[in-house]
């Protein structure tokens, strides 16, 4: 261990070179920052692990067959599990996805599940990211650069090897591969996880493509190769749903495939992950998720979800309004670490404006409690501070649905947030899983 | 029942040659009960490859394809025979989108306090049958001031529009009173251009009704899109390389065949 922290600033240095970087914006313009690593791992046992592993595969589970149910049958709605307002009041439902099943019924490929260890020892989940969940390539290639600087570290402790993720990676496209090869398409070089799209293609030896390297005619998707057109039977996109298809989604998306809804339609190609998803990682119908591992598996969750009310609901309402001051609310449309307010810290005239609106709004924000969860300890030049940090652990739906021994712990360089997402300028750690 | 023959033709022009371009057609009348596709001829200029037809989530026939080379010009051309019959009607359940607002028909604080004012009943179709004549009593037709972006919000702002304005706001009004509610593309009896009105669901069936000209839709309407809003259907849209401007002009022209046969 003591080797490992030598080698901090070894490490950093190493993945500047190796560009490791995290495009944030900032006040509208795109700023390119290096994700700062910290050489203390976490580390999680392996009967933690296990539960982990069991709680998270039960719940992608559950999360694919209510996409698959949404966006045909929805018997979830009928039997009135989850109120239709959650749905179709969604920015994340997509009608250009109704009645219509991707290959094997798989919607969520690629899942990033947030978590926090509460101090109470429990697991918490955050968030689901069901769309393009970033992030994988930073422990990898923290993991592998640890390796080389301190290779006595892995010889002295038991952690699981974690450079399996482009094979679990391949597995999940050849899964459901419709007929030729594998791309991950990436808009390019600007987008905040460039690094990550070029590192991932290069471990799961799929062909990284940009705008212009591919078209779809006879509803078919091609890559433009050096020796002619070659067919893509999966395409893992980096890019968000409204810029897939600008036949389909924004006509003004320069970074778009033309045709490729039809395509997928055809079932003549899998998009991963599937179009659509966002009604699922939706902040509101967070909440339905432990009531969804019930209705579709029968099973009682084995993840808990931290305590959160809906305000769309009369009795959490009030409750929120009663205890506002000790809640976190989140704006059910915002991503990224924004749209989050912690209601103790506004200024009692923000905080009359913001209860006004979710009593006009309620379907749009969600409370919870603040789970008061684990610090880490992190190097700040030559003595170690505790730090806020959660976990995003990534599951992989092939031919059975895995969890990846690994995962990205994201800490908060602000010691009094709770904040700890990367586009609000945290740092970050390798996760070990102990064989132990 | 109605016998229809119908002619339908869009040509855009380019200020210039234009190169990869890919586009999607919604141009193909509707399957359904009551309305039955006789014959159907569908040609393309300049010759298009890789063409295809396939169903979009709301059912619709969409039509796939390219054009490679440079190209100043794009036509294409429906023609076919439509047997229309008002008497014939499918048993639906409605998608449940059709219920809750779309991008195009959210309603502003003003639209609804518009809705609150129409004192609507709690039958659909009767309150379908008020909204889509307070729609027509509200807006005045003009056209060149709202886009195909245009919001119902926007439309009842400045109360002038064209019929997919009109469609836009009785969509958002409906959805109000929970009514289902859908956005209907296609052409009528006469010639001239497309048209846009709007399907209301009750109880089991949907009706048609036409706000843009205070009348119900009848056997003259061939039906050849739906949606919530225009967004989930738009009749062609393309995306071409060339730094172009573009003019695109519609023809369309639908006789009843008895009377064609006479001519």
């Amino acid at each position: 261990m003591e080797r490992l922290l030598n080698h901090k600033s070894q490490i950093n240095n190493q993945m500047a070179r190796y560009g490791v970087k995290f495009g944030i914006y900032k006040d509208g313009e795109f700023l390119e920052r290096l994700f700062p690593f910290d050489p203390i791992p976490r580390k999680i046992t392996a009967p933690d692990y296990e539960k982990l592993e069991k709680g998270l595969i039960q719940r992608v589970t559950a999360l694919n067959a209510f996409l698959n149910d949404i966006y045909n049958n929805k018997k979830i709605l009928v039997d009135k599990i989850i109120p239709e307002e959650f749905i179709y009041r969604s920015p994340g439902y997509l009608s250009a996805c109704e009645n219509f099943s991707p290959e094997k019924k798989i919607h969520s490929h690629i899942s990033g599940i947030d978590l926090v260890l509460g101090k109470d020892g429990k697991w918490y989940i955050l968030e689901d990211n069901l769309r393009i969940p970033s992030g994988a390539s930073y422990p990898l290639i923290a993991r592998s650069l640890c390796r080389k600087c301190s290779p006595d570290t892995f010889r002295n402790n038991e952690v699981v090897d974690n450079r399996n993720y482009g094979q679990l990676l391949k597995e999940t496209f050849d899964n459901v591969n419709k007929g030729g090869i594998n791309v991950i398409y990436t808009p390019g070089r600007f987008n905040a996880a460039y690094f990550e799209h070029s590192f991932l293609a290069e471990k799961s030896g799929a062909v990284l493509a940009e705008f212009d390297d591919l078209f779809v005619e006879n509803n078919t998707l091609y890559y433009k190769s050096s020796k002619g057109p070659v067919r893509v039977g999966a395409i893992y996109r980096r890019i968000s749903d409204e810029f897939l298809d600008p036949l389909t989604f924004r006509s003004d998306s320069l970074i778009g495939i033309p045709g490729i809804m039809m395509a997928y339609r055809a079932g003549n190609v899998a998009i991963l992950n599937a179009p659509g998803n966002g009604v699922a990682d939706d902040k509101g119908i967070y909440y339905f998720v432990p009531k969804m591992i019930r209705y579709y598996l029968d099973e009682e969750p084995i993840l808990d979800n931290a305590p959160t009310y809906l305000p769309f609901y009369k009795e959490d309402l009030n409750y929120t309004l009663e205890n506002f001051d000790k809640l976190v609310i989140k704006d059910v449309a915002e991503a990224g670490g924004y749209g989050v307010v912690f209601a103790r810290e506004l200024t009692k005239a923000r905080k009359e404006e913001f209860i006004e609106k979710i009593k006009k709004e309620p379907r749009r924000f969600i409370a919870q409690e603040v789970i008061d969860f684990e610090d880490l300890p992190i190097v700040e030049g030559s003595e170690t501070v505790d730090r806020k940090a959660d976990l995003r652990a990534f599951v992989l739906a092939g031919r059975k649905t895995k969890l990846w021994p690994s995962g990205l712990t994201r800490f908060s360089r602000n010691p009094d947030s709770f904040v700890v997402n990367s586009s609000q300028g945290g740092g970050f750690k390798d996760t070990w899983i102990m064989s132990h | 029942m109605t016998t229809l023959r119908f002619s339908y033709q869009t040509k855009v022009e380019f200020s210039g040659d234009v190169t990869n371009h890919a586009f999607l057609l919604r141009s193909f009348p509707i399957e359904e009960k009551g309305q039955k596709v006789l014959d159907l001829m569908h040609t393309n200029f300049p010759i298009v490859t890789g063409g295809q037809y396939l169903k979009d989530g709301f059912g619709n026939t969409v039509y796939t394809g390219r054009i490679d080379r440079g190209h100043d010009s794009f036509t294409y051309k429906v023609i076919g025979t439509v047997i229309r019959d008002d008497s014939k009607k499918s048993f639906e359940k409605p998608l449940p989108s059709y219920r809750y607002p779309s991008e195009l028909t959210k309603a502003s604080p003003e639209i609804i306090n518009f809705h609150k004012n129409l004192n609507l009943p709690s039958n659909h179709y009767e309150a379908a049958r008020i909204i889509s004549k307070a729609v027509y009593d509200y807006m005045i037709y003009e056209t060149g001031t709202t886009g195909i972006f245009t919001t119902a919000a926007d439309s009842f702002k400045g109360r002038k529009g064209v019929c997919q304005d009109y469609a836009h706001l009785m969509l958002a009004l409906c959805r109000l009173s929970k009514i289902p509610a859908r956005y209907v593309c296609g052409i009528t009896i006469g010639e001239g251009e497309t048209h846009a009105w709007v399907e209301i669901w009750n109880e089991g069936y949907w009706y048609g009704f036409d706000p843009t000209r205070n009348c119900f839709v009848d056997e003259g309407y061939i039906k050849f899109c739906i949606g919530r809003d225009y967004n989930d259907c738009p009749i062609q849209r393309g995306i071409f390389n060339g730094d172009v401007l573009q003019r695109q002009s519609v023809y369309m022209e639908v006789t009843k065949l008895k009377e064609a046969l006479l001519a």
